[in-house]
């Protein structure tokens, strides 16, 4: 049985971060300080004066700001994103003979020289089995030479 | 056509007639119930009409010497009048019911609530205009003499020029009577209180300044400024609530 290297494969979990939204706090401030002036000043609760509403707004504005930043944070609506495969690549075989070239070649039949059959080889999962007839195989069957 | 000088007159003269304040007649606790009986007895009654000056004059006349028997004075704060100016303005509803009135007699005292006697264009006793109503106005500078020439008048609300005017009144007209009509002036109806001051510099007699406070009485939150302010502030909790809000994500992390 020859002897081969597997590659290594972890999957990891994208971890929640805290997102921020000061700017838009800041601008739905505005929005509400406005209103909220607008609401006092037609209530009467305040006078039609132009510090006294700027003031008004600015503190609204500020604790719109606070909310955007400090406030209680929404959960995530759904589960993790699916998980991250990382991989790291194939030790190299200690076959000197060993040619990881992928080549076009096809599955091998029965009565082809075996000895050829150690080009097909699949780079991106790491060494496979060549198929010599029908069922998996390992590929140092060429290990007669 | 009333000239623009005399309407900016009444405007700082009905403002400043109005919106200052003297110490004359308003005491503390009002004017006694026989004066003020006297003083109601002069508004204007039926649907509200433009006086001719000369009624104008007569009503102020009148108003005066009620005021005159009880002159117990009391310089209050909130709202002054300076100057050789004075008037008198009713303020009706759109149902055409007398709702606030004031006097300035314009020998420097505030004016005075001629409905209970108390100092007028205050803080806590603004001159109530119906936004849907109008104002009938009685004002002079000076009474009994020629009237201001070449003047300019302006007047302002915190440090913001309403509106501004001046005219050289050559033939040194002193006085006018007029109606303000605020449903017909007002296309945007609100509600609020509004601290304004005016004044009307002359190169005869002087200056006139007054500063006081001016409700205007409309339906609330109902009116279009009203629904336009509750539309903003609920639009701004709702975007704080569902946009502003901070999250938990997973998107940008590594």
């Amino acid at each position: 049985m020859s002897e081969h290297t597997t590659a290594s494969i972890s999957a990891t979990t994208r971890p929640a971060h805290l997102q921020r939204h000061p700017i838009r706090g800041l601008l739905w401030g505005l929005m509400m300080g406005i209103g909220l002036t607008l609401v006092l000043v037609v209530t009467k609760v305040i006078s039609l004066d132009l510090t006294m509403m700027i003031v008004v707004t600015a503190i609204a504005m500020l604790v719109a700001v606070l909310w955007s930043t400090v406030g209680p944070p929404k959960q995530p609506k759904g589960p993790p994103p699916a998980t991250v495969m990382a991989s790291t690549a194939p030790a190299a075989s200690r076959f000197d003979d060993f040619d990881a070239t992928p080549t076009d070649r096809g599955p091998l039949a029965v009565g082809d020289d075996v000895s050829d059959a150690a080009d097909t080889t699949d780079t991106t999962d790491g060494p496979t089995t060549t198929d010599t007839t029908g069922t998996s195989a390992p590929t140092d069957t060429t290990d007669d030479d | 056509m009333t000239p623009r000088w005399i309407r900016g007159a009444i405007g700082v003269g009905g403002l400043v007639l109005l919106v200052s304040g003297g110490p004359a007649l308003a005491q503390d606790d009002g004017l006694d119930q026989a004066t003020l009986d006297a003083l109601r007895a002069e508004t204007p009654e039926g649907e509200p009409g433009e006086d001719d000056i000369q009624e104008g004059d007569d009503r102020f006349g009148r108003l005066v010497a009620i005021l005159g028997q009880n002159t117990d004075v009391n310089i209050g704060s909130g709202s002054e009048l300076e100057g050789v100016c004075g008037g008198y303005a009713y303020s009706f509803d759109e149902d055409g019911n007398v709702i606030d009135s004031a006097i300035a007699l314009g020998d420097g005292t505030p004016p005075i609530d001629i409905d209970d006697g108390v100092q007028a264009f205050t803080s806590a006793n603004p001159f109530k205009v119906d936004t849907r109503g109008l104002v009938q106005y009685f004002g002079f500078m000076p009474r009994d003499d020629v009237g201001p020439k070449d003047h300019s008048w302006t007047i302002k609300t915190s440090g913001i020029s309403l509106d501004s005017g001046g005219d050289p009144n050559e033939s040194g007209k002193n006085r006018n009577v007029g109606i303000v009509d605020l449903a017909e002036d007002l296309p945007v109806k609100f509600s609020a209180k509004v601290q304004v001051s005016g004044r009307l510099d002359s190169s005869n007699i002087g200056s006139c300044i007054g500063e006081g406070h001016v409700e205007f009485i409309g339906n609330g939150l109902t009116d279009p400024v009203g629904l336009a302010a509750l539309a903003l502030l609920g639009g701004g909790i709702f975007g704080l609530l569902f946009n502003a809000r901070p999250a938990m994500t997973y998107r940008g992390s590594s």
